[in-house]
């Protein structure tokens, strides 16, 4: 150390250092897992489109006694694949939303209304009950109370819930400036790295060390939450009942988590490899300062 | 070694401790605001219908109204509030300090109390006269209730009208205290919510007494339902 002045400013520049890396590798992981593919692809790897189904036919059953509706009025004319779509549908509009768009989803399905309007007017037959305008308003009413339901159901990632209490706005704020928070992050780290390089001109392998140190630092901070998170099963703790949003939510949080600890060592790996080539290179850089 | 090699030594291996220490405590400091903030989100979003079982058998209907939010219609000063019916959505509560929308249901019931703030159908409905008397969880809509400050502005919409509060009053009061939740002949509007205790639930309550600043009745009111 040449002197205690750039002793510590070469300390707290590695601070800011470390809270940038941990910056740029937080919006990184953001930005290329938090996307409409990953969280379809996490839909469609992990069978959420069976898991609705079951929850779906789960409830219209219990509702059935209620309702006088059979459950098969409903799961007969819907499948998976129309599960599938609509929860495409929700993933691909909840993300129009983060980034600041707006549009609706389609949940028209002519084979569940044909199957409600025979249910109904069967029923009607049945008991003579002549179809007035309160017998066509029930109709309408459980026919729209049915695609509710569906739609809350296929919403695995509880986007509406988020837009309804004016949450996804909020985060739609950080979301769309991603990329300037990402160049933002690269930027300060680059400016920082020039500051060290000028503190320690003397003896220029010295920002190396500097560099590694908070390289590794950043990596320790960013691998230490995530191992605990993963080592304790903790997002499998969670008392979600519906079993496609558990496993959605849960699957999620454990891609963000996998990704971010796997960021973090390599940054931590990298620190590392700065650290040992300073140490090999640094007897001979002193030797060439003496000279 | 050389005396002066191990005086180059310790603060090569001090320097990572050091800034590792700080670092932490940065991390630990900073993230507790958006933990509870990440935490109070995940409560809003996946806790109605999936943390308790809505009970089919209650013969609790749970409407939940669009609420009106951006009205350029007509508005007056005074006009008719619509009572709602038990279990409906009817007014959506905005201020800053709360981060979220707070739907506003009629009637108390752990269901209603998991999809938002809840309005006890013995108060009076927002906009008449009298004491409006409105509850909600503390982890979740209620979550950043006792920030409030004096005069901090709170705005209620409902689908007759949009209703300005102004905070007069900081409250604490124990279970068996009726004080600030019995009709009064005053028009105000009571927040409250439980006082957040490390150690689980507590007997008090915190809230908030706000008094009416403007109310903007829609004088066209079927136009904007």
């Amino acid at each position: 150390m040449k002197n205690a002045f750039s002793y510590v400013a070469s300390i707290i520049i590695s601070v800011l250092l470390v809270f940038c890396i941990i910056g740029l590798a937080g919006t990184g992981v953001a930005k290329y897992c938090a996307t409409e593919q990953q969280f379809r692809s996490i839909a469609s790897k992990h069978g959420l489109a069976d898991k609705t189904y079951s929850e779906l036919e789960k409830y219209f059953r219990e509702r059935s006694s209620a309702t006088g509706i059979p459950e098969e009025v409903y799961m007969d004319a819907i499948d998976t694949d129309y599960i599938s779509g609509v929860i495409d549908q929700t993933i691909d509009n909840g993300f129009r939303r983060l980034n600041g768009g707006n549009s609706s989803i389609e949940l028209k399905n002519e084979a569940l209304e044909e199957s409600l309007d025979k249910f109904f007017n069967d029923y009607a037959d049945s008991i003579n009950y002549q179809k007035d305008e309160k017998f066509e308003k029930k109709l309408t009413a459980t026919k729209n109370s049915a695609y509710k339901v569906i739609g809350e159901y296929c919403d695995v990632y509880k986007f509406g819930a988020l837009d309804s209490h004016g949450v996804l706005s909020k985060l739609s704020k950080i979301y769309t400036h991603i990329d300037l928070l990402m160049i933002g992050a690269a930027s300060a780290i680059l400016i920082l790295l020039v500051t060290l390089l000028m503190l320690n001109l003397s003896v220029k392998s010295e920002t190396l060390y500097w560099t590694g140190v908070s390289s590794l630092i950043a990596g320790i901070i960013g691998v230490a939450p995530c191992a605990y998170l993963l080592a304790t099963d903790y997002f499998s703790s969670f008392s979600i009942k519906q079993a496609q949003i558990y496993t959605a939510y849960t699957e999620t949080m454990k891609l963000l988590t996998n990704t971010f600890m796997y960021t973090s060592i390599g940054v931590a790996s990298f620190g590392v490899l700065l650290v040992i080539i300073y140490a090999i290179i640094k007897p001979k850089n002193k030797a060439q300062a003496k000279a | 070694m050389s005396t002066k090699k191990k005086n180059e030594l310790i603060p090569h291996i001090a320097a990572p401790f050091f800034i590792a220490a700080i670092c932490a405590a940065v991390v630990a400091v900073a993230m507790i605001k958006p933990y509870d903030k990440l935490k109070m989100y995940a409560d809003i979003a996946f806790m109605d219908k999936l943390k308790t079982d809505p009970s089919d058998d209650s013969g609790l209907v749970i409407k939940d109204n669009d609420i009106v939010t951006e009205h350029s219609g007509e508005t007056s000063a005074t006009g008719e509030a619509v009572r709602p019916k038990f279990g409906e959505l009817y007014a959506l509560i905005k201020c800053d300090v709360f981060d979220v929308d707070v739907p506003v249901y009629w009637g108390s019931k752990a269901e209603l109390l998991e999809k938002g703030a809840c309005q006890s159908s013995g108060s009076v409905v927002i906009g008449t006269e009298g004491n409006a008397v409105i509850s909600a969880h503390v982890d979740t809509f209620f979550a950043n209730l006792s920030k409030l400050k004096k005069d901090d502005i709170i705005t209620v919409n409902t689908n007759y009208g949009e209703f300005t509060y102004k905070v007069t009053e900081l409250v604490t009061f124990g279970t068996n205290d009726r004080k600030y939740v019995v009709p009064s002949k005053e028009t105000k509007l009571t927040l409250y919510t439980c006082k957040k205790d490390v150690l689980g639930s507590t007997d008090q309550r915190v809230g908030v007494v706000c008094t009416p600043v403007k109310s903007a009745f829609y004088t066209d009111v079927k136009e904007a339902e």
